[in-house]
C-alpha cells in the first residue's frame, strides 16, 4: 500500500490511546498485564520500559524499511527489539535497582510482547519516522492507561492505597480501616479486574455507537 | 541438474540479502557492549548494597560487607560446580558471621541470603533477595512473622518444617498454609541444602583466617 493511504502522524498517535489501545481493543500484551499489575509503581515502570523500546524499535525499522527483505524483516524486528530490551533491561539494574528486582524476568520478555513487533510490522516497515514516533507514543500512552487502571483497582482494592512501594507507604485512598482485599494482589484479581474493565471498555464503546451524541 | 552459475548467484544472492542483518548484529552488539560497560560497575554496587543492608537486618546495625568468599559445591547432575557467594557479616571490622547466597526453587528460582554466625552454628535468620512467588500467596515468606522464626535456630542441624499452627520445638519451623511449596521447597530445604553444601568448608576457611 502507497505511503500516502495509510494514516497520518496524528491519527496514529490518537488512535493507539483509545480506538486502537493495544489491552482493551487489541488485547496485546497480556503478559505483563496481568503479571505486573499488582502494584501501580510496577505498572508505570513496566509501561515505561516498553514504550522505550516501542519507540526506538519503530525509529530504528522505519528508517530502515527501504532495505527491509520481506523475508528478514521479522528478524530484523527481533533483533532491533532484543537489543532495546537489553539496554532497558541492564540501565534498570543499574538505576533503578528496587524497581528491577521486582519485575524480575518481565522486562527481558518485552522481546516478545505482541505489541511491538506488531508496530513494526503495521508501522513502522511502512511508513516515515515521525509516523513511526506519533504511532509509539500513542500505543505507549494507551499500554500506559492499560496497565495503569487495571493497577489502580487492583493496588487500592488490595491495600486501600496506591503507589506501596518498598520506601513510600503510599497514598491512602480507601478509609484506613479497609480490610484488604488480598485476592486482588494474586493473579485471579489480576484476571477479574482485567475481564470487569474491559467489559466496562465495551459496554461504553458500544453506547457510543448507538448514541454518538452522548 | 542445477547449473553451477545460478547456484553462485544464488548463494552469493543470500549474502547480498543478509548483509543487514550482519551489519545491525555488529553494531547492536557493540552498542550492548558499550551498556554493559557503563552499566555493570553499578549493578554490581547495587547487589553488595542489597546483601550489605540484608546482613544489617540480621547481624544488627553497624554491619557491613566485603567480597565474597565463593564455595564451589558440586551438585549432582550438573557438570560444572555451583558457586555459592558468602558474603561476610564485619561489625568494627572483624567478621562475626556469614550471608551465604542460597539459590533454591520455589514455583521459581528463588535467592536467599541466609545468615549465620562466624562459627556456623546459630542461624541469624534469613531474608529473601529474589523471589517470583506469587503475590499475596507465597510471597509471604518475606514477611517477618515467617522468617523471625528461624533466628537462633541450631546450623549444624537440617530444619525441620511442621504445619503452621503446630507446636514447633527444637529445629522444627511452621510452614505457612496455602503458601506450603514456597515455604516449605522453596525456604527450608533451601537453607537446608546450601547449608549442608558450604558448612564444613566455612568452618575450614573460618580457621585458617584465625
Amino acid at each position: 500500500m502507497a505511503e500516502a493511504a495509510l494514516p497520518g502522524a496524528a491519527k496514529r498517535l490518537r488512535f493507539g490511546i483509545l480506538d486502537d489501545n493495544p489491552i482493551y481493543r487489541q488485547l496485546l500484551g497480556m503478559c505483563p498485564t496481568l503479571a505486573v499489575t499488582a502494584t501501580m509503581a510496577g505498572a508505570v515502570t513496566m509501561a515505561a520500559a516498553t514504550a522505550f523500546v516501542l519507540i526506538m524499535a519503530n525509529v530504528v525499522v522505519s528508517l530502515l524499511r527501504s532495505r527491509l527483505k520481506g523475508h528478514l524483516r521479522i528478524l530484523v524486528f527481533t533483533l532491533t527489539i532484543a537489543t532495546f530490551v537489553t539496554i532497558v533491561d541492564r540501565v534498570l539494574a543499574a538505576y533503578f535497582y528496587e524497581m528491577s528486582m521486582l519485575l524480575g524476568r518481565y522486562v527481558p520478555l518485552i522481546i516478545v510482547n505482541c505489541i511491538i513487533i506488531c508496530r513494526c510490522e503495521v508501522c513502522a516497515s511502512r511508513q516515515g519516522p515521525g509516523v513511526a514516533v506519533a504511532d509509539a507514543v500513542g500505543q505507549a500512552l494507551g499500554f500506559l492507561l492499560g496497565l495503569a487502571s487495571i493497577a489502580a483497582v487492583r493496588e487500592i482494592l488490595a491495600t486501600g492505597r496506591i503507589w506501596v512501594t518498598k520506601d513510600f507507604a503510599g497514598v491512602q485512598v480507601l478509609p484506613s480501616s479497609w480490610p484488604g482485599w488480598a485476592v486482588m494482589q494474586g493473579p485471579a484479581g489480576a484476571f477479574i479486574t482485567l475481564g470487569i474493565l474491559m467489559g466496562l471498555v465495551n459496554w461504553l464503546s458500544l453506547r457510543k455507537r448507538k448514541h454518538p451524541g452522548n | 541438474m542445477s547449473d553451477p552459475e545460478q547456484a553462485k548467484t544464488g548463494f552469493l544472492s543470500y549474502l547480498g540479502q543478509a548483509w543487514l542483518v550482519l551489519a545491525l548484529a555488529v553494531c547492536f552488539g557493540a552498542a550492548l557492549a558499550g551498556v554493559e560497560s557503563i552499566t555493570r560497575p553499578r549493578i554490581e554496587q547495587n547487589v553488595k548494597d542489597a546483601i550489605a543492608g540484608l546482613l544489617v537486618e540480621m547481624f544488627g546495625e553497624g554491619t557491613t560487607t566485603d567480597e565474597p568468599v565463593v564455595i564451589e559445591v558440586a551438585v549432582e547432575g550438573k557438570a560444572r560446580p555451583v558457586r555459592v557467594p558468602c558474603f561476610p557479616a564485619l561489625q568494627a571490622g572483624r567478621r562475626v558471621g556469614w550471608g551465604i547466597q542460597a539459590a533454591g526453587q520455589g514455583y521459581d528460582e528463588i535467592t536467599l541470603l541466609v545468615g549465620v554466625d562466624e562459627a556456623v552454628e546459630q542461624l541469624k535468620g534469613f531474608r529473601v533477595v529474589k523471589s517470583l512467588e506469587t503475590a499475596g500467596i507465597g510471597d509471604r515468606i518475606e514477611k517477618p512473622a515467617f522468617y523471625r522464626q528461624f533466628e537462633g535456630k541450631d546450623a549444624s542441624k537440617a530444619l525441620e518444617p511442621v504445619p503452621q499452627g503446630a507446636p514447633a520445638a527444637g529445629n522444627q519451623v511452621n510452614t505457612i498454609t496455602r503458601a506450603t511449596y514456597s515455604s516449605k521447597k522453596g525456604v527450608v530445604e533451601t537453607i537446608n541444602k546450601n547449608l549442608a553444601q558450604v558448612r564444613d568448608k566455612l568452618i575450614e576457611h573460618s580457621r585458617k583466617d584465625r
